[in-house]
């Protein structure tokens, strides 16, 4: 039986793979980057989780809000901001809205849409889908320094997780 | 260097100066670890209890620090039993005075 550990390290080394495709495609695919970074950010939350000895890997399956939660957790820690070279005010007024808005547009979480991942109906009755109208997604264009910061923020916190998280 | 309860009320201390919303922090004792509830209308209602473990920071924060942060919301679920703590925190649960801090423009 594996250890909620070794599952934190499956999170965490497949949130690294999927930061990786949202760096390789950056400008590419605006919407796709904005649900890779939402699916790294899911799984960070999710190790982080699963490090801390107080949760397991059945609450961690089941978790969609632990992203935005551990961000927010961080802006608290000094020693941990410092650790990833930002400020927690910074992390907070500028990244955290847009944690929020990328885990809110989980499918699981805005079922009628818009969201990151399929096609939605509007109240009008109109098919509308992420590459095309998602709100979220365009703050990944390459004009768009927002989603360019939250990259380089998550591209820090993945090289430096074990200093940050026991 | 501080003890677990001084670097507790410490970090419930700073926490207070930042978190204009932050209104109430609770210490559960733990060997070798600070482990706190903070309560904070600043943060939405989520209907989970998500602990975090932070590696120690001496010389201030000498031990590795478990934070769990709960909006009202949730804490209410909390106190009508559904939401569960996890175990290390259940009964276990000290109110720190948390200092007024007046928080300016």
């Amino acid at each position: 039986m594996a250890t909620d550990r070794e599952w934190a390290n499956g999170y965490f080394q497949q949130a690294a793979a999927d930061m990786r495709a949202a760096s390789d495609l950056r400008g590419a695919a605006p919407s796709v980057v904005a649900m890779l970074v939402q699916m790294a950010l899911e799984k960070f939350g999710k190790a982080a989780l699963l490090r801390s000895g107080q949760f397991g890997i059945n609450s961690a399956r089941g978790s969609r809000r632990g992203a935005s939660k551990m961000v927010r957790v961080l802006t608290r820690n000094h020693g941990a901001c410092r650790r990833l070279g930002y400020s927690g005010r910074s992390i907070e007024d500028d990244l955290l809205p847009l944690i929020y808005d990328l885990e809110r547009s989980h499918p699981v979480l805005n079922r009628d849409g818009p969201h990151l991942e399929y096609p939605w109906e509007t109240p009008a009755g109109q098919i509308e889908w992420p590459a095309q109208h998602l709100a979220v997604g365009r703050r990944f264009r390459p004009e768009n320094t927002q989603g360019i910061r939250l990259i380089k923020f998550l591209q820090q916190l993945c090289d430096r997780f074990d200093r940050v998280f026991l | 260097m501080r003890s677990i309860e001084e670097t507790a009320k410490y970090l419930a201390s700073e926490h207070a100066k930042e978190d204009g919303g932050l209104e109430a922090v609770y210490w559960a004792p733990a060997e070798d670890e600070v482990h706190l509830l903070e309560v904070s209308s600043l943060v939405p209602d989520t209907g989970e209890v998500l602990p975090f473990r932070f590696v120690s920071d001496p010389p201030d924060v000498p031990y590795p620090t478990v934070i769990i942060l709960l909006s009202p919301g949730d804490w209410r679920q909390i106190e009508n039993g559904s939401l569960e703590l996890p175990p290390s925190y259940k009964g276990n649960l000290n109110k720190l005075e948390v200092s007024p801090v007046i928080h300016g423009n």
